[in-house]
């Protein structure tokens, strides 16, 4: 695995053109992995992966030496996706599991341990816009629920009962495949 | 952080996907552009700053000359009528100057595909199926089979589940046809399930709870359409400014110590209100919403008029040396305390450079701003009469005298603007005042008009 040098940053600062490249040929796998996990598909996809990246170099110049640069980056490629959505007013739908999904709160939580994270993505990628945003938020990204109401512009509760509707459906899905 | 959680972090930052081949290229095609458009942006302030840094060096200049102490130059000049005009003792003077739905998302109405086709499920977000398909599988039980295997037109992403459900997910790269295909996206957004799974429609897997959906904000109020105006970077348009003009005398003597000061005294308090107007093309762009730059030619005419009355102590010694109107000689000047008129009309080729701050709210908006206008003269009418000549006005048109000055003004303008699809009309008030002095600087006297008017025009916005 490639790793991000000071060296290589300080030439991106440069504007040379081949640091950048590499920057990316770096970054650019993980970062397309975060946005499609934000907008669900591989089209939109690339082209939230290009406006990173254009945001990325163009602020390039505010980084710090603090922290890591990836972390950075990723920051910058969450807040893009979190953008886009609410650009395309997706964010706005809070979508609630139908009752079928509700009688089977009961049922004992899915491992996920051992399901690939291919798997698990894609799985993501099939919730509804509203669900696959909180589910990203609070269990990748690590934010809180006060965060993320701040964040989309919703309640604290509205992103509470979502997780737990999101993580029921993601949930679903798995048992479902797995039944059959 | 439960294990649930924990692992959904672990196995979602391990994935990856291979961006497109010429994705990094696009982003740097992209940067390129922001360089332009950012150079464009600062040329845009430049151009203006420029021309009001030359305005004020050449004021400055100016000013330099007129402040140091000068001597007359006591040069006789010799009129059509062969008369001298009266010169004073060349006097050594000297002069201080004073000088910014829901979304119907198609909540993404996700049109869920419920033909319970088993074999294969086309999914929205997952799975896009174009004209070119191609087909890259990926199986999801291997950690390394996610490779994409794409080309320049086309990515692919198969996913085969266990239950041999294949869920393809085509994605027409052709970079011309990028619209076309994000249009076929939306209309034909599919959800995507394994086969194994009951594919139940959108709308009855998920319902909708009023209380949890935040409200969504009213982006536009419902206007008629004929008054929707789109923002646009670029406009032409036509003005008029209308309004009076009268002058600022000066003097760069005491107005006591001699009579020059209460002639430019009698001057000032004798010019009169004139009505001046100036009309052209105007010329705009908008770098930024709240910001737009202006230039244009125009023509403007501007008129002054003064009334001596006869007896004054100054009038007789009225001359072309202290007196820059005038602009030719009569009788009147050869030491003649007679009441006397002018009346001088004044047409320059006006170029303004201006900057306004724009604020708009649906069909109407506000501008300010303002900035410097060349006048370049085109020609100036004389006219002047003299109460021992019996009130005989002589006119002369005069192209290449002191009165034709290259002018510069400062000029501020606040309009009301109205919006009609891709038009603009606006007016409000306007006012200018002449930086230089209409006379060049061997005169004593300096005379500096200021406009105080209105504006009216109308631009079509590209």
């Amino acid at each position: 695995m490639q790793i991000i040098t000071q060296e290589l940053i300080k030439k991106c600062k440069k504007n040379e053109r081949t640091a950048m490249a590499e920057l990316f040929s770096i970054l650019a796998p993980k970062l397309k992995g975060i946005c499609y996990r934000y907008c669900g598909n591989s089209f939109d996809a690339e082209d939230l992966l290009q406006e990173s990246f254009i945001i990325i170099f163009t602020k390039l110049g505010t980084y710090r030496d603090e922290g890591s640069f990836e972390g950075w980056a990723r920051r910058i490629t969450v807040n893009t996706s979190l953008n886009w959505l609410k650009k395309n007013k997706v964010i706005l739908q809070m979508q609630e599991l139908n009752n079928r999904i509700e009688a089977e709160e009961e049922e004992e939580e899915e491992n996920i341990a051992d399901v690939h994270s291919e798997e698990l993505v894609n799985h993501i990628a099939c919730l509804p816009d509203g669900y696959r945003t909180i589910l990203n938020l609070f269990a990748i990204e690590g934010l809180s629920h006060k965060e993320i109401s701040e964040q989309l512009g919703i309640s604290e509760s509205t992103s509470r009962s979502q997780y737990t509707r999101a993580k029921k459906a993601l949930q679903h899905l798995f048992m479902k495949e797995k039944r059959s | 952080m439960k294990n649930f959680e924990k692992n959904m972090k672990n196995k979602a930052d391990s994935f990856q996907m291979s961006p497109l081949p010429d994705s990094f290229d696009k982003v740097m095609a992209a940067l390129e552009k922001k360089k332009k458009r950012r150079f464009i942006f600062w040329i845009w302030f430049l151009i203006p700053g420029f021309a009001v840094g030359a305005t004020i060096g050449v004021y400055q200049v100016y000013q330099g000359i007129g402040n140091s102490t000068t001597t007359q130059n006591s040069a006789q000049e010799t009129f059509a009528n062969n008369t001298t005009p009266h010169k004073n003792n060349s006097p050594t003077y000297s002069s201080s100057k004073e000088n910014s739905n829901f979304p119907t998302d198609n909540t993404n109405k996700k049109t869920i595909d419920n033909t319970q086709s088993s074999k294969e499920n086309h999914i929205n977000g997952n799975e896009k199926s174009f004209q070119n398909k191609s087909t890259i599988s990926k199986n999801t039980q291997g950690p390394s089979n996610k490779n994409l295997t794409s080309d320049n037109k086309e990515e692919t992403n198969t996913y085969k589940s266990s239950q041999t459900n294949v869920i393809t997910n085509t994605r027409n790269q052709t970079n011309n046809s990028i619209i076309d295909v994000k249009q076929k996206i939306n209309e034909s957004k599919i959800h995507t399930f394994s086969s194994s799974l009951v594919r139940v429609p959108v709308t009855q897997q998920f319902s909708l709870s009023q209380k949890d959906v935040p409200l969504v904000p009213v982006l536009k109020p419902n206007l008629p359409e004929f008054i929707i105006a789109k923002r646009s970077k670029f406009s032409l348009g036509i003005y008029a400014d209308m309004g009076v003009t009268k002058s600022i005398f000066s003097t760069t003597v005491p107005v006591d110590s001699t009579f020059k000061g209460s002639y430019t005294g009698i001057r000032s308090s004798t010019d009169k209100f004139m009505f001046s107007f100036s009309t052209g093309l105007q010329f705009r762009y908008s770098p930024v919403k709240f910001l737009s730059l202006e230039t244009g030619i125009g023509f403007t005419r501007m008129q002054s008029y003064q009334i001596l009355l006869g007896g004054g102590t100054s009038a007789s010694l009225v001359g072309p040396t202290y007196d820059p109107d005038t602009a030719f000689s009569i009788s009147a000047y050869s030491g003649n305390p007679a009441t006397k008129e002018f009346y001088n009309i004044y047409d320059y080729v006006s170029i303004p450079i201006k900057i306004f701050y724009q604020k708009r709210w649906s069909w109407i908006g506000f501008e300010g701003g303002g900035g410097v206008i060349f006048d370049i003269p085109v020609n100036t009418y004389s006219y002047a009469a003299d109460e021992n000549s019996g009130i005989s006005y002589l006119t002369k048109t005069v192209n290449n005298s002191r009165l034709n000055m290259f002018g510069i003004q400062v000029a501020a303008n606040i309009n009301v603007v109205f919006h009609i699809k891709k038009f603009s009309v606006f007016g409000g008030p306007t006012f200018k005042y002449r930086l230089n002095s209409m006379f060049d600087n061997q005169y004593i006297m300096q005379q500096r008009p200021y406009f105080i008017g209105g504006q009216i025009g109308a631009r079509y916005n590209f």
